[in-house]
């Protein structure tokens, strides 16, 4: 903190020039950027980042995923693997549980919580799940699904 | 033909003489060459350094149309070594300063290249802290709310 404030030659940057900075970032340790002040967070999380670092990055992602039954929740493995402009992501999880995806999305219902995956960013939102038995959790599954769809497009 | 040189006066009032084609890659200075012709322009929020680095870039890129043999400008692999040098070669904050100017006067390249080496620094920060202490930003987080960012992006393991 102390060191910070005796920095001799303060930078501010202006949140347009930010926001092109962050377009240029790699998505992965977009934790890091997002924990730096409250103004960098902000433009991360907006809507109009989003939408315009989707337009950026254009190289294509492939999710390959494998299948274990060690009783882990699904994860991302933290090292990725780029074969030219592609970028292999490597996910490990039980093919025996049910898996739902949309626009990019990896959803898992689970009985206590259901787990929203984005490989892209390795963002990981764990919602609790209700009280109901499991046949009619799954036939709602699709609009659970849909509306933390929303939630991710908004975060 | 002679090459129409315009003058462009630095916040320190130091007066740089530039081709006019060299000045036009800025679409600020392009406008208000138009608008207001055989006038010297006046930059105030930029330092002679600073101007001195955004003409040398301009000079480097500037495309020449009247297919002269002297033609300034370069292949685009060559251009494209010459930039990343050109950006390595100047510290962090006189490089911010650079992109500002870019950003000000409106050249698209020059903004690309240095907000290109600001992200790159960005990136190979190990940590949260180490971007605060490049760039001089205050930490407006408490512990708490740093914790709750955490929870939400951590990877799963």
């Amino acid at each position: 903190m102390l060191e910070e404030k005796e920095n001799p030659n303060p930078i501010y940057i202006v949140f347009d020039i930010l926001e092109e900075l962050f377009l240029r970032l790699p998505l992965k340790p977009i934790l890091k950027f997002k924990t730096v002040s409250k103004q960098w967070r902000t433009i991360l999380e907006s809507e109009m980042f989003v939408a315009r670092s989707m337009n950026v990055k254009q190289n294509r992602k492939i999710l390959a995923a494998h299948n274990c039954s060690c009783g882990y929740k699904p994860s991302l493995l933290l090292e990725s693997q780029f074969e030219g402009d592609e970028e292999i992501i490597y996910m490990h999880f039980d093919a025996t549980r049910p898996m739902l995806s949309c626009n990019g999305l990896l959803c898992f219902p689970e009985p206590d919580c259901i787990t929203v995956l984005n490989p892209s960013t390795g963002q990981n939102l764990r919602f609790p799940s209700g009280q109901e038995p499991v046949s009619s959790r799954f036939r709602n599954g699709n609009l659970i699904f849909c509306y933390i769809f929303l939630l991710h497009q908004r975060s | 033909m002679s090459k129409k040189m315009i003058v462009l006066k630095s916040s320190e009032g130091v007066s740089f003489v530039v081709e006019e084609a060299v000045a036009r890659q800025s679409k600020i200075i392009s406008f208000l060459v138009e608008e207001f012709p055989d006038r010297e322009l006046p930059l105030t929020n930029m330092t002679s350094e600073i101007l001195r680095k955004t003409i040398e870039y301009c000079k480097k890129h500037v495309v020449e149309d009247d297919g002269g043999g002297d033609s300034s400008s370069s292949s685009s692999g060559d251009l494209k070594e010459w930039d990343v040098k050109f950006v390595a070669e100047i510290d962090q904050p006189r490089l911010m300063d650079l992109l500002m100017a870019a950003n000000y006067l409106d050249i698209p390249s020059l903004l690309d290249v240095t907000c290109q080496k600001v992200a790159d620094t960005i990136a190979a920060c190990n940590d949260e802290k180490e971007i605060r202490a490049t760039f001089n930003i205050e930490n407006d987080f408490t512990e708490e709310e740093v914790e709750a960012i955490r929870m939400e992006n951590q990877y799963p393991i």
